[in-house]
């Protein structure tokens, strides 16, 4: 035994299969992590943009500057509005749901629920009877109407 | 078999010639590995799509329409007729005047409409100003109404 453990022949070929090993396993490692997470955050994020579904049930218009819009979660996935364009051009949101809001936030829609929210913009035309409302969430699906 | 440019020597050659065999068997290990990770999100990604389809053709297959049942009568009652084969939930009915909208929240109400069936209101007072009225339902379609009021007949 003691001698075996002495003996120093074919040591090399042993220690370049262990390396070759480990650094296989290392390599797959690192492979399944990078495909793991990929796959978890494509289906979380982007990838569920495809589950998103919502229709705006009522806007009303101040006349002015200033339209309450109301959405309804149709989807599959719960959604998060990140910006309202009046007329092709950004509005800001000042309420969600009659709560003050004082910086640009998403507006979270859970599944099957209706939110109220309050825009402000300048790009109303005023004595128009009609305007372009559009709400992008923020995997990218856009809805538009015209109230 | 003898017989010249058949090529089976070259192929008996190519056969039994053991060069490379492993570059050959690790790329094919690869792609199987990297095949497994990405078949992953492609079936899940074709399972959402499906999902949606559904959800798009049950909206589809669902049209309601909302209208006054008896045109003469003192007060407003309105009826919503399921005009699909799929079944449908009442989810709210917008009441929109010249000035800030209001709704009634039918969700509680839980008012299933299968195919084809109708649902009346409960008999309202007739609106002194024009009002449309606008149905939502679960799977996002909506359909509206309008009541204008007839101006009075003039005195003589």
């Amino acid at each position: 035994m003691k001698r075996m453990l002495r003996s120093r022949k074919g040591v090399s070929p042993v220690i370049a299969s262990v390396l070759m090993i480990v650094v296989a396993i290392i390599g797959m490692s690192f492979l399944f992590a990078f495909a793991v997470n990929y796959a978890t955050d494509y289906q979380l994020g982007r990838g569920s943009a495809v589950l998103e579904s919502m229709v705006i049930e009522n806007v009303y218009w101040d006349g002015v500057s200033t339209a309450d819009i109301w959405v309804y979660n149709v989807g599959k996935v719960d959604l998060d509005i990140a910006n309202v364009y009046v007329n092709d051009r950004i509005a800001s949101i000042t309420e969600i749901d009659d709560i003050l809001v004082y910086e640009q936030t998403l507006v979270e829609v859970p599944v099957g629920e209706h939110v109220k929210m309050r825009v402000t913009s300048d790009s109303f035309i005023v004595g128009a009877n009609v305007q372009l409302y559009k709400l992008a969430t923020a995997r990218g699906s856009i809805v538009e109407g015209r109230y | 078999m003898g017989v010249k440019g058949c090529g089976c020597r070259t192929l008996n050659r190519f056969l039994r010639n053991r060069r490379g065999t492993a570059e050959i068997v690790g790329s094919v290990m690869f792609l199987v590995i990297v095949l497994f990770f990405f078949s992953n999100v492609y079936l899940w990604h074709d399972q959402a799509t499906r999902e949606m389809d559904n959800l798009v053709l049950d909206r589809v297959n669902s049209p309601v329409s909302l209208e006054r049942v008896d045109p003469t009568s003192d007060t407003l009652k309105l009826n919503v007729t399921n005009n699909g084969g799929v079944g449908v939930r009442l989810s709210r009915l917008w009441i929109i005047t010249s000035g800030y909208p209001t709704y009634e929240d039918l969700e509680d109400d839980d008012i299933w409409l299968a195919g084809g069936e109708t649902w009346e209101f409960p008999p309202r007072a007739l609106p002194v100003e024009e009002v449309t009225f606008r149905i939502l339902t679960d799977l996002g379609n909506t359909a509206s109404w309008k009541y204008t009021p007839t101006p009075p007949a003039p005195s003589p």
